[in-house]
């Protein structure tokens, strides 16, 4: 007998099959894996022992569903958020710049580029204290520390598309007698579009990395989740640390379907059909 | 025509003239040989050879894309238009958008941009698909807006590489009249380089002849009928002799090198 499906998965069952298929295999594993840390939280661990791992639903009680915890997480969430926002903007401006800059001429490339390059082996944690140091605990060190660690995927993709454009189209500008400015706007930089996206995916995950790290080190101001995770480490109130711990996660992985769909979106507007992700 | 025929004796307009060029690119291959080409307004010259002889090569330096290694390009128009010999259309614009792309370039106002690719891409058959995107569209259909974005241009010149290898007979003969009635219109020289030696034969009054790499002229072969010619040419006795003759000389200047 067949099942009584929905009005819409009825008229497109093949489509509902494919969302079951996408969907299915990692609600099954985040099933296991909370069964298996509801496994070492309730068994492995003695009850002294348990604030090593809490269980999700002391977690969730604790870190949610109290109304001052669930503030004060939620505020320090936001504030990380425009941290890593504001970073991955102006890293996005940045980057685009100075990969045009280098896209304009072999010379900038070859001057510029090695420091790109530089920017992205330097242990950026190692240079927080001294931007702390430098430009204060505030905002500003914040922002600068995700636009160090965002800024390199967007130029190299960036730079990458740019240079992605077909040489006989060059060539069809070039006939046209149009100049450096027509063929960069007309051109090379729609051209880039999809690259672009996918370097500013990669790197909107660092800036949340960049502005949870700046604030776990820099410990003053306004508490973002760097700043709680610490304090709750440090109080051994292990619940609100993991729900802390989950947010940032959380965040993390928003940022990065946001622009995963927003790549997948743009890509189709480009004629290019998602094909390049 | 007559390639030594300066540009005041050929009846005036614009010309296009290449005199004793050869080409061997950076990695030493010699892909033109002395190759000498003079087109007058409306006259429609017919390039063909075996792949690889330097045809492409040869548009390339008339257009000015490539600099010949010896020989010069006496005289060349301003504005040339080119049909490369694939579409190359910017898959983020639609159809219209991409016809419009040489105009836009150049300055042309909006209104005339609109009209003027609206009747190239009617000229082309392509009216309703305006609106799509070159990805939506087959490859002889791509090349028929890659044809349109260069007949709306207006050019003063037209150098054509393949542009008709992907279409299917009946959409060929169409466009071949079309280009004849669009050098009628405005005499203008062209040159077209194609694989198929009826189709040199049915649209040029002169058709070159190359031989292998590297590309030399082997033959010059003036085709004597008059224009306009009609379809029915195609059938006849005459008509198939001259392209017996060429396609002979075809298979000699391919068997000389190799
Ligand atoms: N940029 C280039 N560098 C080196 N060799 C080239 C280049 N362009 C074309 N060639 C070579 O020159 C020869 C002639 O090429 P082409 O003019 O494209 O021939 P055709 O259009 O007649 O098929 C070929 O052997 C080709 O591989
Ligand atoms: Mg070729």
């Amino acid at each position: 007998m067949p099942l009584r499906r929905g009005g819409d998965t009825a008229r497109h069952p093949a489509a509902a099959r494919s969302r079951v298929r996408a969907w299915l295999p990692p609600l099954v594993v985040l099933g296991l894996a909370v069964a298996a840390w509801y496994g070492v939280s309730d068994r492995l661990l003695s009850p002294e022992r348990r604030f090593l791992l809490p269980p999700p639903d002391a977690v969730v009680r604790v870190g949610f569903l109290d109304g001052a915890n669930r503030a004060e997480l939620l505020a320090a969430l936001g504030r990380t958020a425009e941290v890593a926002g504001l970073g991955l903007v102006l890293a996005t401006a940045v980057g685009v710049g100075l990969a045009v800059l280098m896209s304009q001429a072999r010379w900038v490339e070859r001057s510029l580029y090695p420091y790109a390059v530089v920017l992205q082996t330097v242990p950026v944690l190692a240079l927080v204290p001294l931007l702390g140091f430098w430009f204060g605990f505030g905002m500003a060190s914040r922002v600068l520390v995700c636009v160090l660690v965002a800024v390199f995927p967007v130029i190299a993709n960036t730079l990458f598309g740019l240079r992605s454009a077909d040489g006989t189209l060059e060539e069809v500008f070039r006939l046209a007698r149009a100049g450096r400015l027509r063929l960069l706007l007309k051109l090379r930089l729609p051209a880039a579009v999809p690259a672009m996206l996918t370097g500013l995916r990669i790197s909107a995950g660092l800036s949340v990395v960049g502005a949870v790290v700046g604030d776990y080190f820099y410990q003053q101001g306004q508490p973002g989740l760097g700043i709680l995770i610490n304090v709750y480490r440090a109080r051994l109130e292990s619940e609100r640390m993991f729900a802390a711990v989950l947010l940032a996660s959380l965040l993390g992985l928003a940022v990065f379907w946001f622009f995963g769909l927003l790549a997948h979106w743009a890509a189709r507007r480009h004629g290019t059909d998602g094909r390049r992700r | 025509m007559t390639e030594r025929t300066p540009a005041a004796e050929s009846g005036g307009g614009p010309r296009l003239e290449l005199a004793g060029v050869s080409k061997v690119y950076d990695d030493g291959t010699a892909a033109l040989a002395e190759v000498t080409l003079g087109v007058g307004g409306g006259e429609l010259v017919s390039v063909v050879g075996p792949s690889g002889c330097g045809k492409s090569t040869l548009l390339r330096i008339a257009a000015g894309l490539e600099a010949p290694t010896s020989g010069t390009v006496r005289h060349a128009p301003e504005r040339i238009g080119y049909v490369f010999q694939d579409p190359a259309l910017l898959p983020w614009r639609t159809v219209r958008a991409n016809v419009e792309l040489l105009m836009e370039l150049r300055g042309t106002p909006r209104a005339e941009r609109r009209e003027r690719a609206g009747r190239a891409l009617e000229l082309v058959g392509l009216a309703e698909f305006a609106r799509h995107r070159p990805g939506a569209l087959s490859g002889g259909m791509r090349m028929r807006v890659s044809l349109a974005r260069t007949l709306a241009d207006d050019p003063d010149a037209l150098l054509l590489d393949e542009p008709f290898g992907a279409l299917d007979e009946i959409t060929r003969a169409g466009l071949g009249d079309e280009l004849a009635a669009l050098l009628a219109a405005r005499p203008r020289p062209a040159v077209l380089v194609t694989h198929s030696v009826a189709e040199a034969a049915f649209l040029s009054s002169t058709v070159l002849v190359m031989s292998a790499r590297p590309g030399r002229v082997v033959a010059r072969v003036e085709i004597p009928f008059p224009f306009p010619r009609e379809r029915s040419l195609r059938a006849t006795p005459e008509f198939a002799e001259v392209v017996a003759d060429l396609t002979g000389r075809l298979y000699r200047g391919m068997a000389e090198v190799a």
